[in-house]
């Protein structure tokens, strides 16, 4: 599948729980329903890393879970509301 | 009639929330609601047709798929908000001194219950990390609040010596009575 619409799955899926933040596995989870088909987990890092490299999304570890989480930046935001 | 490349994702809620229903769950030739062994759920392409017909909305196979893995992941997901949304107006409600962080660490947690469908003892369980966090707040609140009475002690204490002390210099042309006057009103004795 085109990289870049992981990129676009990865923020339309932070949106669709915005303002919550996401859980990695559980963004995994609905970028690769969004996606259909077989996962390509290289294209879905390489997303990652470009909404990062963009700043459209951010991360942070919960303390009660120890699990990273991810919310769409103010920036990523505005980006999925064009 | 639409243009074929209509965005589903686009059409009124209650079009989409009808479609849905219709792919999914047991209806009649008429699309009413029906019991398991008096119906079926739609196949895409009879949605489809019904999408034509009474919405004048034509779409391809391609796209209408991809509008049925976004309204899961959607519903799943506007759920999951909704039920925190909930949590977290009925603990606001009870506790209306609750902190933003606590709220929104609840708030959080029941989010991903929904989301991630956890199981009840992991959810007791990030619950109870929550509560030990609110308790370790509390007490550091507490004491903070102890520092500052003790502050106003001493401000109040260093306040008395600075009267004392003053009495006790004062240069003023005093008797001794006079000055001993002064010093216990320092004291307030």
């Amino acid at each position: 599948m085109n990289a870049a619409l992981y990129r676009k799955y990865i923020r339309e899926a932070l949106a669709l729980a915005s303002p919550y933040p996401v859980p990695d596995k559980a963004l995994q989870d609905n970028v690769a329903t969004l996606a259909g088909g077989p996962f390509d987990l290289s294209a879905y890092r390489r997303g990652m890393e470009w909404n990062l490299a963009k700043d459209y999304i951010r991360s942070r570890t919960n303390e009660d879970t120890d699990q990273v989480e991810w919310k769409l930046t103010a920036l990523g935001e505005a980006k999925e509301n064009l | 009639m639409a243009r074929s490349d209509a965005r589903l994702k686009t059409l009124p809620e209650e079009i989409q929330a009808e479609m849905w229903r219709l792919r999914i769950a047991p209806v009649d030739d008429e699309g009413n609601p029906a019991q398991p062994a008096d119906g079926a759920a739609w196949s895409q392409e009879r949605v489809r047709q019904w999408l034509e017909d009474v919405h004048s909305v034509s779409t391809s196979s391609g796209a209408f798929s991809e509008w049925e893995r976004w309204y899961g992941v959607a519903s799943r997901l506007r759920g999951a908000k909704d039920y925190a949304d909930d949590i977290k107006s009925l603990l606001k409600s009870r506790d209306p001194k609750m902190e933003v962080e606590q709220l929104d660490a609840y708030g959080d947690l029941a989010f991903r219950k929904r989301a991630l469908d956890l199981d009840d003892a992991e959810l007791f369980a990030e619950m109870r990390k929550i509560g030990q966090r609110d308790r370790h707040l509390d007490q550091q609140k507490e004491k903070l609040s102890q520092n500052d009475r003790r502050i106003i002690l001493n401000e109040k204490k260093a306040a008395r010596y600075d009267a004392v002390k003053d009495a006790a210099e004062s240069t003023d042309d005093l008797t001794p009575e006079e000055r001993l006057e002064k010093i216990r009103e320092g004291l307030k004795i």
